[in-house]
């Protein structure tokens, strides 16, 4: 874990969320991470909207994305990033959802799920997994 | 016939007065030239005769006078006889006057015949002149008058003849001038005669013209016009407007006359629908079940409709003019003034006047009554009229009450109570469902996702009622579903099943005990046999240590007795495979064949099974382990019923139920079931019994020798399995279980680990299992355990890498399907092995090659196409485990061709 942490600062996130108050807790466990660089949205229009913006390889490292939304909903969101980015790693966090959804984003490819309510441990944990694997791929061209 | 002047316009006709004028003009001017040209003329006939033959008149008569010639003789001889001076002188001076006249005649201007007479004239006026010398010498001299003939002889005749030829001459000159002025006068006046008659020519054509004109272009149509107008003033729209299709000014006003009768007419429709729509609204306003009431600023009714009548009881004739504060309860009189007044000064036009509909009305009996008002003003010339529309709400409060009182009453249900769109969306949730939502939160959602999701919909595309069953922290809920007819919603009735699913459960355990204590004592029978076999036998090897045939059928014998402990202990292993009801697709043949052996030693020696399946292929799909247990479970209460031994017989054959049997099937539908049958020749069911037969703990046997859950569990087994049980008993005949399962036709599911050859199995090493199919990852999980690997499972990349952080052991062996969005089987394995350099991998993919988008699996890695048998798979794990050394270590980063760069 101790060679992730030196990098999970380093992480740029999108984060999805319509409950003000959810956003700026997970915004402040995310500043606590040491991750400083996080775009939010608080729907999934606007999500997209910031997506397009920053197409630009590396300038958005992971989606960290609520499952109900007002517009478009974290599911539908997925299937619009998994349309154009096939690898961003999407992380969805849920607090209430019913099996075939839950069956649709496994399909669609989410990377993963965080249960609400989640500690900061527990972020930590998946955004430490989530940064193994881009280090992963960072390495990857890096050699290529 | 001068029709033809309709058509010419009126400025044509102007322009032809104008040219007409201008001819008149002309012609008066040229005659008037000529006149004058004419008056000039005759002017100088007249001065030339003037100042010519009348002047030459005059001299002439001088000259005459001053000749006189008789007299001129006279006066001569006057003189000489008498020698008066005077006499001579006067002679001289006329003399000097007859030549002055003469010359004046002479510088006249004279013709020939003139200056010849004129020439004889002053011939005579010389001789005079000489003889006047003559006689004065004469006298002078003395000469005696007597002798003084200077009288005699003189001849007159030639002057007066020359006189006579000047007077013809001036007669024929005035004759001439007298004829010239006579001509030119005639001339003049038949100038103007002519000028007169063009000029009257003309100006008659012009009246006469101008007259028609007028008639037949203005006088006439105007007339109609103005007579159409006249009577579009007097209201008669049906007026005939003359046709006059002309494009002059008259036309122009025909028109303008046609437009303003259709405005007429159009206005007179409008007026016509106001009128209409005026009586219309005050119809409206008086058959108003509301009502409705103007008051003007000052609070006093202008207007009271039959809806007020009826509502107030007040007539309209009280009431209008009077304060409307008679309308209202004493004690809001001043508070609702003081609204208006508000109002009155407020920006808005129109207001509800109470939202909560408390104002009150008061009614002349003088009771009471609660009313909606809503309130509009308008400003009517400077003063701010108010319409009132009042509604009695006497009902609709009531309503609203027992509304409220049944809502309550839903509320106060101590049973969640819910009302749900198909799509989980929870419409109404009474206070305990509230409290059930706050635990349905921090349950497993996606199970329970799983079940309301499908169930919802099958509800409402069926119907029909059913159950649902819910769990959140060790509480358990039942919900019965009732859709509600022609609507998109359902309602669900709750009710907290805890402590019932709690003894449920109980209950289920003991049953497991009952069965475990059950097979324990069959088996340690069996075991007990078998080990007396092999120690028998090996102490007969013992006791013989030299003799070399008894030990090899001694050994032969305790290796036929490890063969069958082994089967008893698969067997064994088979049935205590108990999970959550695993509903799979299985054989039903294979599935009693499997369990024939245990049912022998279950039921005992003395009683004899006969498995009797009709169709070997004919699939159920249910828990395989559950249809064990109740076959089971018949089977030992067949062996119950005949305590003295005997048979008992399981048969399996399909059944088609029909329509119009299922009432004697109870809950199944129409369609292909198997039917499977335990009979016993037993005692058979006693009536009273028979109703108590699948209650739980309901049971006939001695104490201590059944727990009564046995038919219970075999009753909620078939339930749960879609299918049915029924009965059939005789006493003293026996007794026939028969359970009916609905027929699939699927393949079997069950992966056959059992026939993998041992030295493909595992040896206890750790595999960590990663695949994103639900189905295909129980399933391999459950190969692989029974080949007897560990095994670590993931439902994708994430989920591995998780697992991998928080596993402290070591993993063998990566088992991972290629293909997962997100984060690859290969991916995965080379993030793995940063932390991993021991690990071995085999992937499987649903592709055919090992190319799979971006990504190439190298030659040397294994990989298995989908679909993979079990003993492929068990193969394939062996041999990558068994291959020497790290198969992947150094050449993992060389080997990649990923291509996504």
């Amino acid at each position: 874990m101790s060679q992730l942490d030196m990098s999970l600062n380093q992480l740029k996130i999108l984060l999805v969320e319509d409950s003000f108050e959810s956003m700026n807790l997970i915004r402040n466990m995310l500043k606590d991470l040491g991750i400083t660089q996080v775009f939010t949205a608080k729907d999934g229009m606007e999500a997209l909207d910031l997506l397009g913006i920053f197409t630009e390889e590396g300038e958005i490292d992971l989606v960290l994305c609520d499952w109900n939304m007002p517009r478009l909903t974290g599911v539908e969101l997925l299937r619009q990033v998994r349309t154009c980015d096939p690898d961003m790693p999407f992380l969805m966090i849920t607090g209430l959802a019913d099996y075939d959804s839950v069956t649709e984003a496994k399909s669609l490819g989410v990377t993963g799920y965080i249960k609400k309510p989640f500690s900061l441990d527990e972020l930590e944990k998946k955004l430490g997994l989530v940064n193994r694997i881009l280090i992963h791929r960072r390495k990857q061209q890096f050699i290529i | 016939m001068f029709e033809w002047l309709q058509h010419v316009r009126i400025q044509t006709i102007g322009n032809a007065i104008n040219a007409a004028l201008l001819i008149t003009a002309f012609v008066v001017g040229l005659s008037s030239t000529m006149v004058f040209v004419e008056a000039r003329h005759m002017s100088d006939t007249w001065e030339r005769f003037d100042k010519g033959a009348a002047t030459k008149a005059i001299v002439l008569g001088d000259l005459r006078a001053a000749l006189g010639y008789g007299g001129m003789i006279h006066q001569i001889s006057d003189f000489i006889l008498r020698r008066d001076q005077r006499r001579l002188i006067d002679v001289q001076k006329s003399l000097r006057g007859a030549t002055i006249a003469l010359t004046r005649y002479q510088s006249l201007g004279t013709t020939q015949r003139e200056r010849v007479a004129l020439d004889t004239v002053n011939t005579a006026i010389d001789e005079h002149w000489a003889r006047v010398s003559l006689a004065e010498r004469l006298v002078l001299d003395g000469v005696a008058a007597e002798d003084i003939h200077l009288t005699s002889g003189i001849d007159d005749s030639a002057a007066l003849e020359a006189f006579d030829t000047l007077e013809a001459e001036l007669r024929a000159a005035r004759q001439e001038s007298g004829e010239q002025v006579y001509a030119a006068t005639s001339r003049v006046i038949q100038l103007l005669v002519i000028s007169s008659v063009i000029v009257g020519t003309l100006v008659a054509v012009l009246l006469i013209g101008f007259y028609l004109f007028t008639r037949v272009r203005l006088t006439r149509p105007l007339k109609a016009l103005g007579d159409a107008m006249s009577r579009l003033a007097e209201g008669d729209h049906d007026a005939e407007i003359p046709e006059l299709d002309r494009r002059d000014e008259i036309g122009a006003m025909a028109r303008a006359v046609r437009i303003f009768r259709q405005n007429a007419i159009e206005r007179r429709a409008a007026e016509a629908a106001l009128q209409a729509s005026e009586e219309r609204l005050a119809t409206i306003l008086e058959i108003a079940p509301e009502a409705i009431m103007a008051v003007d600023a000052g609070g006093v009714v202008e207007l009271f409709n039959k809806g007020a009548e009826a509502m107030f009881g007040h007539a309209a004739k009280e009431i209008i003019g009077q304060p409307f504060d008679l309308l209202i309860p004493m004690r809001f009189r001043e508070i609702y003034k003081r609204y208006l007044r508000r109002f009155g000064n407020a920006t808005t036009a129109v207001r509800m006047m109470d939202e909560t509909g408390d104002i009150s009305g008061l009614r002349a009996d003088g009771s009471v009554f609660p009313a909606q008002a809503s309130i509009s003003k308008i400003d009517r010339n400077g003063e701010k009229i108010f319409t009132v529309i009042i509604r009695d709400i006497t009902e609709s409060t009531l309503a609203r009450k027992r509304i409220l009182d049944m809502a309550k009453f839903v509320n106060e249900n101590p049973s969640p109570v819910l009302r749900v769109t198909a799509a989980g969306q929870v419409l109404y949730a009474n206070p305990a469902a509230r409290e059930f939502g706050a635990l349905f939160e921090s349950a497993d959602l996606q199970v329970l996702g799983a079940s309301l999701a499908t169930t919802l919909r099958q509800a409402l595309e069926s119907g029909g009622r059913g159950e649902l069953e819910f769990e959140a922290e060790s509480r358990a809920f039942t919900f019965t579903i009732c859709p509600v007819e022609d609507e998109t919603y359902i309602n669900l009735y709750g009710s907290e099943v805890t402590g019932r699913k709690q003894i449920q459960e109980q209950l289920n355990h003991a049953q497991k005990m009952e069965a475990v204590g059950r097979l324990t004592g069959g088996i340690a029978h069996d075991f007990n046999n078998l080990l007396m076999v092999i120690s028998g036998y090996a102490r007969r090897i013992l006791s013989h240590p030299d003799d070399i045939e008894v030990a090899g059928k001694s050994l032969e014998q305790i290796l036929s007795a490890t063969e069958k402990a082994a089967s008893l202990t698969k067997q064994l292993l088979v049935f205590s495979r108990r999970q959550i009801m695993e509903k799979r697709v299985f054989r039903v043949a294979d599935a009693l064949g499997e369990i024939k052996g245990l049912l022998v030693h279950s039921v005992g020696e003395s009683h004899d099974v006969w498995i009797e399946v009709a169709d070997k292929k004919v699939c159920v799909k249910t828990d395989q382990s559950e249809f064990s247990q109740a076959i089971m479970n018949l089977a030992v209460n067949a062996r119950d019923a005949m305590p003295e031994g005997g048979e008992i017989t399981i048969g399996a054959r399909i059944e088609e139920v029909t329509e119009a049997a299922t009432w004697l099937h109870g809950k199944i539908g129409p369609g292909r079931y198997v039917r499977i049958s335990v009979t016993d020749r037993g005692t058979g069911i006693e009536e009273d019994t028979m109703a108590h037969l699948f209650e739980p703990f309901f049971t006939t046997k001695e104490q201590g020798k059944g727990t009564g859950l046995g038919l219970a569990m075999v009753y909620g087994f078939v339930e749960q399995s879609g299918g049915t049980i029924d009965v059939a008993t005789e006493l003293g005949v026996g007794t026939t279980f028969h359970i009916y399962l609905p027929v699939v036709e699927q393949a079997p599911e069950v992966a056959a680990a059992a026939q993998v050859a041992l030295e493909h199995r595992g040896k206890g090493e750790t595999i960590l299992l990663v695949e994103d199919d639900d189905r295909l990852l129980e399933l391999t999980h459950e190969v692989l355990c029974d080949l007897g690997y560990t095994v670590f499972v993931a439902g994708n990349g994430l989920e591995a890498l998780e697992l991998d952080e928080n596993l402290d052991r070591s993993i063998d062996l990566l088992l991972s399907d290629v293909v997962m969005p997100s984060l690859g089987g290969f991916e995965l394995y080379k993030i793995l092995l940063e932390k991993r350099p021991e690990l071995k991998a085999v992937f499987i993919s649903g592709y055919p090659t090992r190319g799979t988008g971006s990504v190439e699996i190298p030659e040397s890695t294994p990989f298995l196409s989908k679909p993979v048998s079990p003993e492929e798979l068990a193969r394939e794990i062996r041999d990558e485990l068994d291959r020497s050394g790290s198969p992947h270590s150094g050449r993992g980063e060389r080997m990649l061709s990923n291509v996504s760069a």
